[in-house]
């Protein structure tokens, strides 16, 4: 019964989001985290070295400066991974005169931050405690999140939906997660969001909007997170939510639709059928290269994909697509059974008389979904370059998909 | 003359034997020894006036080593120390500088051109290796067998040629390079305090004794000799050798020069490190100075060498 008002409390549940906006073009593909930048005598020492290097070779060098060289820091660990790890004593740490000595570095102006060139990440090289984080970062950025291996066998067993799809390939998995998991398997979708978040740069979307379950039916909650499995790896992400509408994006007043010329050379249908192809890829490519302009006006929409993401090393294999087809399915047969529901209800309340009235107008106002559900009905929350791309392959047009703001 | 040379490409090399009379223009070898200008058309070399085209044209890099063990040796050495490093090719030798991940050791090694018979490297090529690579890679040489390194012009692999001393076997085996961003850093010159040489073995010997007490070694050197303390849970211990001259074993000299007395104390997992390096030479240097990295060089041949510098520990003031 709660669930019948909760259609029009829902969307207002985001108000604090309304305004957000967040870059379509980040400066860099992803903004990994980053160690605190060294220790400032580090930057000292080198401007040092290199306004004072023709100096100390000149003037015969005094013997302190030769390797002046030597900073101090206190291992972050035992000094070393490179080789085998070494049991010590606490006692030895504490007590000992020898021991309370401190490991000097090197310093010859070398690099002390280091960025990753695959992942981005800028680290201090000589901490092996900061080489471990980018180690961690620089996996989960370049494999994919790594989910576990129970997290698809024990997905939520429902006898309403299925919550497992199947993938592109054998073995792989789409999971649905929705507030309906249990906190540890939301916990991972929210890592793995986070991730996403990072390399879209888009806005946060706070946790309890997003598992909310307050007066929002169950069946059908307004966000859902659909996961990519591969293995344990979740290497692709997409995160829908209920939308109302949204607007159309229009094509540009200077590109008007060229005059076919194969016309007239037309020689046989599959020449035609070739030339037109080439035609459409040709425009869906000089789409890609402009900016998105929206119409004014507002048209329906049902199903809007707030964030889709895939691991930067699974591109290119149709992994975003399977996951737009797997979420417009499954949402199509959540609406059909909120349909069946509604009707239920409406039978019910038609059996107490006394509410009659109130309740069918209730159901009217509230329910819209439409069963029927195409891919044009999907709207795209402002996209970045590649999710334009996509939308426009999904979709397969150039202009007259839609576009939402969240 | 030298532009006519220029514009005859790998490929019609006879045609331009016709065409131009190289034996008029009395070209010399000096003159155009090859054509740096133009590296992919591979390198024509002149030859009593008459030019031979080489079959491996691109070769940029050939190196044979009369003994694979060298660098066998030094590649077990440095292995647990650096994982990827470049070697640095150029017409003097092959050279390879690297720090180690936490910054407290440095290795350099330079092999001389003369360690190799022949040598040649028409450009300066770093060549980055994987070391856990080019070990496996290795190990499948035998020591006395007959090692080429070879690499081509802009190469995305470097070439292994294991030629048996004894049989016709010959092995062949390729690496993958890899793009190593490694800044060259200079090593400041340094006038030690103290230098010590050593049987390499001895040095070896007391650096595995201790390192069964304690985690680090301090070096003390005075007019008297050179002492290894180490203090560790289970007690202390402590080496102590004197300058020795053995006339029929040069080897076993110990030679210690000192301008002042040094003190400095050292991890032992970094020295057991370097020891590996013992079989390629019977006797070890050491080189301290107060505040200064700890320098052990093994002395090759043909002035080559493998380096490793050592930061100090120092006493914790706070």
């Amino acid at each position: 019964m709660p669930s019948l008002d909760s259609e029009t409390t829902a969307p207002s549940s985001t108000p604090s989001r309304e305004e957000a906006i967040f870059s379509d073009e980040a400066t860099r593909p992803t903004t990994p985290p980053s160690s605190p930048p060294g220790f400032p005598w580090e930057r000292v020492q080198q401007k040092q070295d290199a306004t004072s290097e023709n100096a100390i070779t000149q003037s015969s060098p005094p013997r302190k400066n030769a390797f002046s060289v030597l900073g101090k820091r206190k291992a972050l660990e035992d000094v070393s991974d490179n080789g085998p790890p070494r049991k010590q004593s606490k006692t030895i740490k504490t007590k000992d005169g020898a021991s309370r000595m401190v490991q000097m570095q090197m310093s010859l102006g070398q690099e002390v931050q280091k960025r990753c060139a695959q992942c981005g990440m800028e680290y201090t090289a000589s901490s092996a405690e900061d080489r471990k984080l980018h180690d961690k970062f620089h996996k989960q950025n370049v494999e994919g999140y790594d989910v576990g291996k129970d997290f698809v066998s024990k997905t939520l067993q429902t006898n309403r939906l299925p919550r497992k799809f199947d993938g592109v390939k054998d073995g792989d998995a789409i999971v649905l997660l929705d507030c309906t998991d249990p906190w540890q398997r939301k916990k991972k979708g929210q890592a793995v969001l986070e991730i996403v978040q990072k390399e879209l740069g888009a806005v946060e979307i706070p946790e309890k909007d997003l598992w909310e379950t307050k007066g929002q039916a169950t069946d059908n909650p307004k966000f859902k997170a659909y996961l990519y499995i591969r293995g344990t790896k979740c290497i692709g992400f997409v995160l829908t939510e209920r939308i109302k509408e949204a607007l159309e994006v229009v094509q540009p007043e200077d590109v008007t639709a060229k005059p076919s010329q194969s016309t007239k050379a037309k020689t046989t249908a599959l020449a035609a059928l070739q030339a037109r192809k080439d035609a459409e890829r040709q425009t869906l490519l000089e789409a890609d290269k402009r900016p998105l302009q929206l119409s004014h006006t507002p048209s329906p929409a049902q199903l809007g994909i707030s964030r889709i993401w895939t691991s930067p090393t699974h591109r290119g294999q149709g992994i975003a697509k399977c996951l737009l087809d797997t979420a417009l399915t499954h949402t199509k047969s959540c609406h059909y059974f909120d349909l069946v529901k509604r009707v239920e209800l409406i039978h019910n309340s038609a059996a107490s008389p006394a509410k009659k009235g109130a309740k069918k107008n209730e159901a009217k106002q509230i329910y819209h979904p439409k069963i029927e559900m195409k891919e044009s009905d999907v709207a795209f929350s402002q996209p970045t370059e590649s999710g334009a791309r996509l939308a426009r392959r999904w979709i397969g047009k150039p202009y007259g998909w839609l576009v939402y703001i969240d | 003359m030298l532009d006519a040379a220029h514009r005859i490409s790998a490929l019609d090399v006879p045609n331009a034997y016709a065409k131009h009379s190289f034996a008029s223009c009395e070209l010399s070898l000096l003159q155009i020894g090859r054509f740096q200008d133009e590296p992919h058309k591979g390198q024509i070399y002149f030859n009593n006036n008459h030019f031979e085209h080489a079959m491996h044209s691109t070769v940029l890099l050939e190196a044979r080593l009369e003994q694979a063990s060298l660098l066998k040796k030094v590649v077990d050495a440095i292995k647990d120390l650096v994982q990827d490093c470049n070697f640095d090719c150029n017409d003097s030798g092959i050279a390879l500088q690297a720090m180690d991940n936490s910054h407290v050791a440095l290795v350099s090694m330079m092999l001389k051109s003369e360690s190799f018979s022949p040598f040649r490297c028409d450009r300066n090529i770093a060549l980055g290796i994987n070391l856990s690579s080019l070990t496996k890679v290795l190990r499948c040489a035998q020591n006395e067998d007959i090692l080429t390194m070879k690499a081509e012009d802009a190469p995305d692999v470097v070439n292994f040629t294991f030629e048996s001393s004894e049989s016709d076997r010959m092995a062949e085996y390729d690496i993958k390079l890899m793009d190593i961003d490694q800044e060259h850093l200079g090593i400041p010159e340094t006038e030690y305090a103290a230098t010590i040489e050593m049987p390499s073995t001895e040095f070896q010997r007391i650096t595995r004794d201790l390192t069964a007490l304690s985690e680090s070694v301090s070096i003390e050197c005075t007019k008297d000799g050179v002492s290894f303390k180490c203090s560790g849970d289970i007690g202390n211990g402590s080496v102590t050798l004197r300058s020795h001259t053995n006339v029929e074993k040069p080897e076993q000299n110990i030679e210690i020069n000192l301008s002042e007395p040094v003190a400095l104390t050292f991890s032992l997992k970094y020295l057991m490190n370097f020891c590996k390096a013992s079989g390629l030479s019977s006797s070890v240097k050491l080189c301290l100075s107060n505040e200064v990295p700890l320098l052990v060089e093994y002395g090759l041949s043909n002035n080559s060498y493998l380096r490793f510098y050592l930061a100090p520990k120092i006493g914790d003031e706070e």
